[in-house]
């Protein structure tokens, strides 16, 4: 006997399909290996289905109801706090079934003209699709998490806590509620734990994750095992078969979206950039490499005030008005490497290149060799943690300098001249600070 | 033992429910005959994994084997109904969904795809039939047509539906 097993599999998904039938399709599926494929994909397409239309309906109810404010927590969760703990659970994996959609709205916070036609500021729109080939956006989802993309771009909406950017630039500022926003690759997956971060699918091969606040997590695609924990200040870029290898330098302002891992400088910027004796030769060999800090270039960003680490709150104070406006490395600290580290600053055109050296440290050798003390001073604002608006410590750094007439590398030392014997009593500064301005 | 709504677990269980709850749907789904037997199963699955998240090192294969139980459990139960698989099949079928599961998801990402390809006729007739509280004699009713003859419309879109997702995937493939 002939059996149409497409109709047979949808009569019995369906609950309509009568003994004998339900008989014979069991034993063929037993025998055919196929055909159980054939049967699961066609499960498979009855869940989504039911996800689509539910996520529809959610859509439509969404449009049809107008915004409203957030009601008051009920008050018999406070007092039953185990069935409450259930209850949220049940009631934030509805929330994120409801809103498992294949259409999702977000907020257009800002938009430039050349962008999209049609998209303006403030404009709610509908799509799980954003393709732009030029301009700049910022969208916030209803997660609270915002979005700066800058084409060309293409990403997929997948729902207000999951994007896949397929190639491009995203920065997502992810604020209280947005923690766990998952940003997808092709290489691989980011799960944010509350924090700013950018990630770059621009070249096909490789992801690039970079971290400006709070930490993330580096998955590999298809995998549940972590890769690796990012903090504030670190960057990979992660390339197929779980090969990494540190990115080295970023450059950029603090705007959203306004970095680079790219060796591409603006014509107008002084320094091009900068790398160190940690980067490792051997990218492969080092799969997930432990030192992932990045220095942050930030043209024209030298003035009082200034961030000086790439991984802290610590500000540049007293900055003398010769030096601002000068081209600023944010570099980082990191004990153990700082005692034989050599890095590497390559300057674009005639430069004064400006290192700001902790006053209580000895002068390193090389400085006083191939620098000049200036005899002007910087001060370093440590900042509490606690009490951002707290200074808990001042420090003023010397500033020495190097006239570079031709475009080039500029070697730098290492911050102490040696490992001190006694590592508790020494409380050193972190890293020298690096700053660059064009000869008039 | 249930957790405190602000516990941290609180949001690590949500991500990964909602990295892992289509998959398990489908999975639970496999095993089970109708849509409604899922969709009960899944709220016990839910639970359960809530109570127990704390303890759980590896939430993924956990989570399946929670599901696995707990639709077996449920099958047990209507096992003198008709219309449902034996063990044996049920078994494979569990076992061969749980390994699919990264397919199945390619599948439902092309869904939407080939969703746009049907006449928007097509389209509206199929999400209408899957949205929650619609029943098919109502809707053939509205549509002047027999139950019978919904039915079969809607299995050929389905049939076309699939076949489309699969097409899909083979061309991503084949590239």
């Amino acid at each position: 006997m002939n059996h149409d097993w497409h109709d047979l599999i949808q009569r019995y998904i369906a609950g309509t399909l009568a003994d004998d039938d339900a008989l014979a399709l069991q034993n063929a599926l037993k025998s055919d290996k196929d055909l159980r494929a054939l049967y699961l994909d066609y499960i498979n397409l009855d869940v989504a289905l039911e996800a689509h239309a539910g996520s529809r309906e959610a859509v439509n109810e969404m449009l049809a109801s107008p915004r409203t404010e957030p009601s008051r927590p009920l008050r018999w969760l406070s007092w039953r706090p185990l069935t409450a703990a259930a209850v949220v659970a049940l009631l934030g994996i509805a929330w994120l079934w409801f809103h498992q959609t294949r259409v999702v709205a977000f907020d257009i916070v800002s938009v430039s003209s050349d962008a999209v036609p049609d998209w303006k500021k403030e404009c709610r729109m509908r799509t799980n699709d954003l393709r732009m080939t030029r301009g700049t956006m910022q969208l916030r989802l209803s997660s609270g998490v915002t979005m700066d993309v800058t084409a060309p771009i293409e990403v997929k909406l997948i729902d207000a806590m999951h994007v896949r950017v397929l190639s491009g630039r995203v920065t997502a500022d992810v604020g209280e509620h947005g923690k766990g926003f998952v940003i997808e690759t092709p290489q691989t997956r980011i799960v944010d734990l509350g924090t700013r971060f950018g990630v770059d699918a621009s070249d096909s091969a490789h992801t690039d994750v970079v971290v400006f606040e709070g930490q993330v997590e580096l998955y590999e695609k298809g995998v549940a095992e972590r890769v690796a924990l990012l903090n504030k200040g670190e960057g990979l870029r992660v390339g197929s078969h779980r090969r990494a290898s540190r990115i080295v330098s970023v450059t950029g302002s603090d705007e959203l979206n306004a970095w680079s891992t790219q060796a591409r400088p603006a014509e107008s910027a002084v320094i091009a950039f900068v790398t160190d004796s940690m980067v490792t030769n051997d990218e492969g060999a080092k799969k997930w490499p432990s030192l992932r800090n990045f220095y942050r270039i930030v043209p024209g960003g030298l003035r009082d005030g200034a961030l000086a680490f790439a991984e802290e709150i610590d500000q540049w104070r007293d900055v003398p008005p010769s030096l601002s406006g000068s081209d600023l490395v944010r570099t980082f600290a990191v004990d153990g490497f700082n005692w034989w580290m050599q890095m590497s600053v390559t300057v674009q055109r005639p430069c004064d290149v400006f290192v700001f050296v902790d006053m209580r440290n000895e002068v390193p050798v090389w400085l006083s060799q191939e620098f000049t003390n200036t005899g002007e001073k910087v001060t370093l604002d440590r900042i509490s943690h606690k009490a951002p608006q707290r200074v808990a410590n001042r420090f003023e750094f010397a500033i020495w300098k190097k006239t570079v007439t031709q475009p080039g590398e500029v070697k730098l030392g290492p911050p102490y001249p040696n490992p001190p014997a006694d590592r508790k009593s020494f409380n050193p500064n972190r890293m020298f600070g690096v700053a660059a301005k064009a000869l008039p | 033992m249930s957790q405190p709504p602000d516990h941290p677990s609180h949001d690590q269980f949500l991500r990964l429910y909602a990295e892992h709850e289509v998959a398990l749907h489908t999975f639970v789904r496999s095993m089970l005959p109708t849509r409604e037997e899922a969709s009960e199963v899944m709220q016990e699955v839910i639970v359960i994994l809530w109570q127990k998240f704390s303890t759980v090192a590896e939430f993924r294969p956990w989570a399946f084997g929670v599901a696995r139980i707990a639709a077996l459990r449920h099958l047990e139960r209507r096992a003198r109904d008709r219309h449902i698989f034996d063990s044996e099949l049920v078994g494979q079928l569990a076992d061969e969904s749980a390994v699919m599961s990264e397919r199945h998801s390619d599948q439902r990402e092309a869904l939407e795809s080939c969703l746009q390809k049907l006449p928007a006729t097509q389209r509206e007739l199929v999400l209408t039939a899957y949205t929650k509280g619609t029943r098919m004699v109502d809707l053939a009713t509205r549509r002047g047509q027999t139950p019978m003859a919904l039915y079969k419309l809607l299995h050929r879109i389905r049939q076309a539906l699939l076949e489309c997702m699969r097409r899909t995937l083979a061309q991503e493939e084949t590239i």
